[in-house]
């Protein structure tokens, strides 16, 4: 059954160069010649399938040279096309002609790599900025990252719409407010917004050529600040996926507070983005309410795991804490308690008229934009994309539970922050089930080390959307490649759309309802 | 020889206009503070708390702070009319203050002299009002356009759009105060609800209250106030028509914008609630009689009214701050031209009815 989907996509193939690549764990994965790299993305299109990443690496270490990698999936089947790369012709197809979330993935790799996507319209360089020396390419293994570069002057080409009364709103990097830097460029003709282009990394921070200098170990930690607000989906996805490429087996236990943990995430940031929403409209008293909740979810996860955010708690084998039978009723009385104070505020959220009047019809994602982007997570749920890795591709304990995610199909701000409120509602169920079945026995085994040259690839539900690590182990225990993608590499591109017909005003409202995260996105 | 019945008349205007300055002047630092605690008590939090018991010390450091901070004019900004901008704001929300009755007239015990609580008693009070508040807009505009600053322009702009179209309303609103009065004086619109609550315009029914929800509206947004504060919607444009301002400049318009949320509450208290009027006449209350024959003490009781029913207009004002969602700038518009005009055509006709 599983297989189905793969043969039909490559039907058309049949008798090409193609082989099964058996360096992955957790993924299905093919060596395509680069020559078909570019055609198996086709049949996969064909097939219904979405691009979830493309990303290159530099295989010297492991006596080979450069390659490239996309992977696609379609409901529950992921599969990773490889293609090999000569060091000295690092030139592979492009992919934006079959899928639009192409265009910054290999943007990314020309400035980050200098492999060049033969055919790509716009290589304009991505999170690397224009002030970088023009062959320095970081993710190289031969890049010394601790020598200092010298700063080149360069300027950015915007792509612009010009003409009489059009004119132009840059907004950041650094913004009013406690959120990270982006730049947003809008032009705009009275306070209507015609076209939209952000630019990020600003908060590049070499996070990927970082994971190669670590142990498995040490990945832990880092995986963990990738994007503070999701350190526990992060790093449960760095884990999962050095524990599939070693083929390591984690205590039920952990799983299930693995799993509380990633809900109580998910509750609190639902929370927090709810009442921001509402403070975007001016309504502050929603944003108060909320925060309070958050904030008794923050203290009991200080009180109960020894961190706020429950930063490394998730750890290689295991979790690092386990919770008492006084915290198991803690939690219980937290979460009656804070789902009955939310019932109120939701009350107070649907009769409020004026509320309404912001929030429904505003910055519409429509769902074919929404499939045609592969948009994941609450911003894909809002536009009628089902994806949620918990259903999809369950991973240990989703498995053993009936998990419902909310579909919603008209793409608006209220469809956004409906979705997240039905989701609190889904997680605090999910906890109670979780805590009530909760398995006796360790918390944390021991995690083997991966064989050199084995890549793990894993999938997490984080709040955000799915979470794709794929590691690589290099020689002697180091980390040969560790890609991320958090789901706001392919979710920004989703408000670039959505806020195009809106008016000026409404770009801070539409802008937190993806609340999509920078850090994630710049790495 | 000078006149001196001339002169204690002179002296008198002197003390009332010096007397009002001096309160417009003082009344946004306590009103900063209120409006903090109100805001910080909405949201669960308790507000100013560190300077002085209960933060009340609060707003004398930031006036401190003010008035000490650094001068900036931006180099590219027009600098004649960026220093202009604040004080054309500023002088007429002051002016203003002339037509507005605070209380009834009274005899100077000893000198054979009518006080009044009022600077004039002009018989076009209300039309003076409406054309002096008016002028308002100019220092937003021209602080918008001295500043040479997109965010400043557009809060400006936005300003200038949102005041004017609201100004129909405003006026048409007190079209409909001066149909129920039969006068343009604010002194005989207050003299008209005499005598208990029930002869209030507020209580003209069925007109009295839709007039009144028409000035309100009106009144908020001319006021700049949340859910109509677009022009210094800090989400979009920074701050507005006043980005680009600090130290005393800012603190100006910041001065402006307090005073005229005095205004407009001093305003929708004459126009409809009975300015100085007690909510039950207490002159035909005969055991009270002693107290209330004697004018001055009457007049206090009038100051005493007027007083609280502004205050709850302010509180009323600030609690809608912190709990409306703000309105969307194309939504302020069709409120504006597609709600409240044809409501108040409707109303003229229905008033004009009634007086026959």
């Amino acid at each position: 059954m599983k297989k189905d989907k793969i043969k039909e996509a490559f039907a058309g193939l049949v008798g090409a160069d193609i082989t099964p690549d058996n360096a992955h764990r957790g993924v299905s994965a093919i060596n395509a010649p680069r020559e078909l790299f570019s055609q198996c993305a086709g049949a996969f299109k064909d097939a219904g399938f979405r691009l979830v990443a493309e990303w290159a690496l530099d295989e010297t270490p492991l006596g080979r040279g450069f390659a490239v990698c996309a992977a696609y999936a379609h409901k529950k089947e992921y599969i990773v096309v490889k293609s090999s790369l000569p060091i000295d012709d690092a030139v592979f197809p492009t992919l934006t002609g079959k899928y639009v979330a192409a265009f910054r993935f290999e943007r990314q790799i020309h400035s980050l790599f200098g492999i060049t996507a033969f055919g790509h319209p716009d290589l304009r360089p991505w999170i690397k900025h224009e002030d970088w020396p023009a062959g320095a390419f970081p993710l190289r293994k031969n890049f010394n990252a601790s020598a200092k570069m010298e700063r080149v002057k360069g300027e950015y080409r915007w792509i612009r719409a010009e003409g009489e009364g059009v004119f132009e709103i840059a907004v950041g990097p650094v913004h009013a407010g406690i959120i990270e830097p982006g730049h947003f460029r809008f032009q705009s003709v009275g306070e209507d917004i015609i076209n939209l282009e952000t630019r990020f990394g600003y908060v590049h921070k070499g996070i990927e050529k970082r994971f190669e200098e670590l142990s498995f170990e040490g990945g832990v930690k880092l995986a963990g600040r990738v994007s503070g607000d999701t350190t526990v989906a992060h790093s449960l996805a760095y884990c999962r996926a050095i524990e599939t490429a070693s083929g390591s087996v984690v205590p039920r236990r952990a799983h299930w507070l693995r799993a509380v943990f990633l809900e109580l995430e998910r509750i609190a940031n639902h929370l927090g983005d709810i009442g921001a929403i509402c403070n975007d409209t001016a309504f502050t008293f929603m944003h108060y309410q909320m925060a309070i909740l958050r904030e008794k979810i923050l203290k009991t996860n200080y009180k109960l795991f020894g961190h706020r955010l429950t930063m490394d708690v998730v750890t290689l084998g295991g979790v690092r804490v386990d919770i008492t039978d006084g915290g198991v009723n803690a939690l219980l009385v937290l979460l009656d308690e804070m789902l009955k104070e939310f019932e109120r505020l939701v009350k107070i959220y649907e009769d409020n008229p004026s509320l309404e009047d912001r929030v429904y019809s505003t910055g519409i994602l429509a769902p074919d934009i929404a499939a045609e982007l592969g948009v994941v997570g609450f911003v894909g749920r809002a536009s009628g994309q089902a994806g949620d890795a918990r259903i999809d591709c369950p991973f240990t304990p989703y498995d053993e539970f009936i998990v419902k995610a909310p579909l919603l199909r008209s793409g608006d701000v209220h469809a956004r922050a409906w979705v997240r409120i039905e989701e609190v509602r889904e997680s605090v169920r999910l906890i109670r089930e979780l805590i009530g079945t909760l398995p006796s026995g360790l918390f944390q085994a021991k995690c083997l080390t991966p064989l050199e040259g084995v890549a793990g690839f894993s999938v997490v539900e984080g709040w955000r959307g799915e979470i794709i690590y794929w590691v690589q182990a290099g020689r002697d225990g180091v980390i040969n490649r560790c890609m991320v993608r958090d789901p706001s590499s392919v979710n920004w591109l989703s408000i670039e759309q959505a806020i195009k017909g809106n008016i000026v005003p409404d770009f801070p409202l539409c802008n937190k309802s993806f609340n999509q995260s920078y850090s994630g996105h710049d790495l | 020889m000078i006149d001196l019945n001339l002169v204690i008349e002179v002296l008198i205007i002197i003390f009332k206009v010096v007397f009002v300055t001096m309160v417009l002047f003082s009344l946004p630092m306590p009103l900063t503070w209120i409006e903090r605690k109100v805001a910080g008590h909405m949201q669960a939090r308790l507000g100013p708390w560190r300077v002085g018991p209960h933060g009340l010390l609060q707003p004398l450091a930031d006036t401190i702070k003010l008035l000490l901070k650094e001068d900036i004019v931006p180099e590219n900004a027009d600098k004649f009319l960026f220093k202009l901008a604040p004080i054309i704001s500023m002088v007429p929300a002051f002016a203003v203050f002339v037509a507005i009755p605070v209380g009834d007239s009274f005899k100077i015990p000893f000198i054979e002299k009518t006080f009044t609580l009022y600077i004039s008693d002009m018989n076009v009070g209300i039309l003076y009002v409406l054309a002096i508040g008016g002028l308002s807009i100019y220092g937003i505009i021209l602080g918008g356009w001295a500043s040479n600053s997109k965010y400043s322009l557009l809060g400006g702009l936005r300003s200038a759009a949102q005041m004017i179209s609201y100004e129909v309303a405003l006026s048409f609103a007190a079209i409909g105060v001066v149909m129920m009065t039969n006068s343009l004086s604010l002194v005989d619109m207050v003299r008209a609800q005499d005598g208990g609550f029930w002869h209030w315009n507020i209580l003209y029914l069925p007109v009295g209250p839709v007039w009144f929800a028409v000035f309100f509206i009106a009144a908020l947004a001319e006021i700049n106030r949340v859910p109509f504060d677009l022009p210094e919607d800090e989400g979009t444009l920074a701050a507005g028509y006043h980005t680009e301002y600090s130290g005393m400049r800012f603190s100006f318009f910041m001065l402006t914008e307090y005073v005229a949320m005095v205004t407009a509450s001093a305003l929708a208290v004459v126009m409809f609630f009975g300015g100085w009027n007690a909510p039950i006449d207490f002159r035909t209350i005969e055991i009270l009689t002693p107290i209330t024959s004697v004018s001055w003490i009457y007049s206090c009781f009038g100051l005493f009214w007027f007083t609280v029913k502004v205050s709850f207009f302010i509180y009323l004002f600030m609690w809608i701050r912190f709990t409306l969602p703000r309105y969307r700038y194309d939504q302020l518009m069709t409120v504006g031209w597609k709600i409240l005009i044809p409501i108040c055509l409707g109303a003229i006709l229905v008033t004009g009815f009634m007086r026959i």
